[in-house]
């Protein structure tokens, strides 16, 4: 074993040796390797493990050194000082390793983390998808259950050394019924599994580090499963916490399990924040209030358009907005009038009901813009709409296209603002 | 019996008027809506402000719209079938209505419509002018109806699929989309008496047209040569008549939408009651028509909470009838 328990002792040895050895490695590329130097990084890989450098603050048991994120840190710097890659890669050695740590059976361990630290087994990252960028929460690849394990189909972009990688660390979506993030499951999979295809990605700048990944009905095992089924949400999260530790070149979170909790914890303590502040207890302060509504109506709401185009559609059950006003604590009226869907509602249904809120798109990004107060008068003036209670009580909310429409954390966003509002009337 | 049932169809208009603003949601009855519009002329004392705004902002615009609307499809297709004198010419089979919608479709493209409601209305009569225009230019008297019914036909699919072309090429401007596909289903949703202030002139203007037309169309039944003979000048009733349709049809474009098959289904049901001589036929296919479309939109409300397009309705109950048409007539000369 390389190193010493005391850091300073560990940063000099691995200085010594770095200086000893630096001239067998490639230069330092970074987090990816450049396809053309695969096979020198996955020799320096099995160089830094032989000398006891890979993984210093992995288990023993795992192959690791048995030292502390600190000792990894120090790793990271003097190989960075030395202009030598720290590893392999770091969807392997971070993201890969990262997540088997705190959440790979024993099986899996002993299948990957070997391998994984000796530079024999090169990993892609699977996240994310050409509609969805990186907010994982709309996540479209879908995992059908079969048997033992899943059918997964889908495609996935901006994924480095995918034509180099023997396997990748995917995401897929589970439970197609599950409200945007908890749905998604962690999955490995093995790259020469039947059904994935990998094209290269041109670049701006002429190379091409990443590749598409098609995924055809590909059979993936129920031993391939990281964390809890429908639970990949954490793990990714946990994860890519890891990443960005990592990117900032300093500490490694090896508690990254927690750090994924964390993130989690922060959603639903925003959630539950919600919960208690619902206007039950407006309802109670204010006598003449009998419930709470809440309609939308998705037009756009420029004057002129206004006027001559003023068919609306109501999100009634099953959209998002359905989701923003149960955790914001509103009826969403036409979802208790029985309608599911983005429906056409005639502008007098609209003013029958009544509703106490009228929930808008602001075509700005923020609540404070100009153009979302400018929203709210517009639409409260229309004809026949100025007699309801929203139109008179301030109730029309313009709210953020943006978290209005969204499947992600701008859900919760967009709650929080429906809320705060509401409680201020 | 021709003559005993058009007095009696001067009652349908108000009870359909009657009917429509007593449909719909709200619990609000013919009662209640009467008492309504009596408060706004100073006969009762107003009611509750929600009910005042459903039906003196909502309802009767709408209504009132559809009134005007019928009426003028209707006679803009009386119009064209005393012009081509074919029973079954209508705007909407001879690609009129098309052109109407691809100029406005071009406007929407180039937000013309926000230098004015006036834009839309009047970029639709040009459209449908221009189709109209065109067909004349192309039709000659001795010409069977096949080619003039396959002539509008052409001219109308041009139109869409300029019109879809317009909208692909727009396809990243997901608000064109939305706008183009609800008008080109038709509908009354969301008018008000604005709408039906820009709708008033250029209708108005049609029927008065119309009217003033009515001798030289009933002429004009006898045959080209019979009418020039007895003094009818073709050329400018043609052109008359082309900007009386243009305004009729484009009006009635701009402000609701594409309506089918009004053109076709009215004239004919008026044409059994009152004859073929135009000075009955006009005013009864107008009453017919706005009695029509009133109660088109009021079933289109009545029937589910989800509005129902009101061209949808007409289109399910005019194409079957055109085809009952042409299996009893064929494609004969009238």
């Amino acid at each position: 074993m390389a190193g010493d328990q005391d850091l300073d002792a560990f940063r000099v040895d691995a200085a010594a040796w770095l200086a000893e050895h630096r001239k067998g490695a490639p230069p330092d590329y970074g987090a990816i390797v450049p396809p053309e130097l695969v096979d020198p990084a996955k020799a320096w890989q099995r160089a830094l493990f032989d000398a006891g450098w890979a993984g210093p603050h992995w288990p023993v048991a795992d192959g690791g050194g048995g030292l502390t994120p600190d000792h990894q840190a120090v790793w990271l710097e003097e190989a960075a000082t030395a202009g030598v890659p720290p590893f392999l890669n770091m969807v392997g050695l971070v993201l890969a390793g990262g997540a088997l740590l705190a959440f790979g059976t024993d099986e899996q361990r002993a299948d990957h983390l070997g391998p994984t630290l000796r530079g024999e087994r090169v990993w892609c990252q699977l996240f994310s998808e050409p509609g969805s960028g990186s907010d994982l929460a709309s996540l479209a690849t879908r995992a059908v259950p079969d048997g033992d394990g899943w059918v997964v189909s889908g495609q996935k972009t901006w994924c480095s050394n995918g034509r180099v990688a023997d396997w990748g660390i995917l995401l897929a979506r589970t439970d197609a019924d599950a409200a945007a993030h908890r749905g998604i499951s962690f999955l490995l999979l093995d790259m020469a599994s039947p059904g994935v295809e990998v094209r290269p990605i041109r670049q701006m700048t002429g190379g091409s580090s990443f590749d598409e990944v098609f995924l055809d009905e590909v059979h993936v095992p129920a031993s391939c499963l990281v964390g809890p089924e429908h639970g990949g949400w954490g793990v990714a999260m946990a994860t890519l916490t890891n990443e960005r530790g990592h990117i900032g070149a300093l500490a490694i979170a090896v508690d990254a399990a927690a750090a994924g909790e964390q993130a989690i914890a922060e959603l639903d303590a925003r959630l539950a924040a919600l919960a208690t502040r619902r206007p039950a207890t407006l309802r109670s302060a204010v006598a003449a209030v009998t419930a709470v509504t809440a309609v939308t109506a998705v037009t756009a709401v420029t004057a002129v358009t206004a006027v001559s185009w003023g068919d609306g559609y109501a999100a009634t059950g099953g959209t998002t907005f359905a989701d923003i006003a149960a955790a914001a604590g509103l009826i969403n009226l036409p979802e208790q009038a029985g309608l599911s869907g983005h429906v056409p509602v005639a502008m007098e249904q609209l003013v029958a009901w009544d509703p106490q809120v009228i929930v808008i798109s602001c075509p700005a990004a923020l609540p404070d813009d100009p153009a979302c107060a400018a929203a709210e008068t517009n639409f409260a003036a229309r004809p026949g709409l100025s007699a309801t209670r929203a139109a008179r009580d301030h109730g029309v909310i313009a709210i953020p296209a943006r978290d209005l429409g969204s499947t992600g954390e701008g859900m919760i966003v967009a709650a929080e603002l429906l809320q705060a509002r509401v409680l201020a009337l | 019996m021709r003559l005993r049932l058009a007095p009696l169809s001067l009652l349908l208009l108000p009870a359909a008027l009657l009917l429509a603003l007593g449909t719909g949601p709200g619990d609000i009855g013919v009662g209640e809506a009467l008492q309504t519009i009596a408060s706004h002329l100073g006969l009762a004392a107003p009611g509750p402000g929600l009910r005042d705004a459903i039906v003196w902002d909502l309802r009767l615009p709408r209504a009132l719209l559809a009134a005007l609307i019928g009426a003028a499809l209707a006679c803009a297709g009386v119009l064209t079938q005393g012009l081509f004198r074919n029973p079954l010419a209508d705007p909407g089979i001879l690609g009129v209505s098309a052109g109407a919608m691809l100029a406005a479709v071009i406007g929407f493209m180039f937000g013309a419509e926000h230098h004015g409601l006036w834009v839309t209305p009047l970029l639709a009569a040009a459209g449908a002018s221009l189709v109209l225009l065109i067909l004349l230019g192309l039709h000659r008297a001795q010409q069977s109806l096949a080619t003039l019914l396959l002539s509008g036909f052409a001219l109308g699919t041009l139109c869409a699929a300029i019109a879809t072309l317009c909208l692909a090429l727009g396809a990243q401007r997901w608000d064109l989309g939305i706008r183009v596909m609800q008008w080109s289903l038709g509908s009354f949703e969301g008018r008000t008496w604005i709408h039906l202030g820009w709708a008033l002139p250029p209708c108005i203007i049609g029927l008065a047209l119309a009217t003033w037309l009515r001798r030289d169309l009933d002429t004009l039944h006898l045959g080209h040569d019979i009418a020039a003979s007895l003094g009818v000048d073709l050329t400018r009733l043609r052109r008359r008549a082309v900007l009386a349709v243009g305004l009729l049809v484009g009006a009635a474009t701009a402000l609701s939408g594409v309506i089918g098959f009004v053109g076709l289904l009215v004239p004919h049901l008026a044409r059994m009651i009152s004859g073929p001589g135009h000075r009955r036929l006009l005013p009864l296919a107008a009453l017919l028509g706005a009695v029509l479309l009133v109660l088109v939109d009021s079933l289109a409300r009545a029937v589910t909470t989800v509005v129902l397009p009101p061209g949808v309705l007409t289109s399910l109950l005019g194409a079957p009838l055109f085809l009952w048409l042409l299996r009893r007539r064929g494609l004969g000369d009238p």
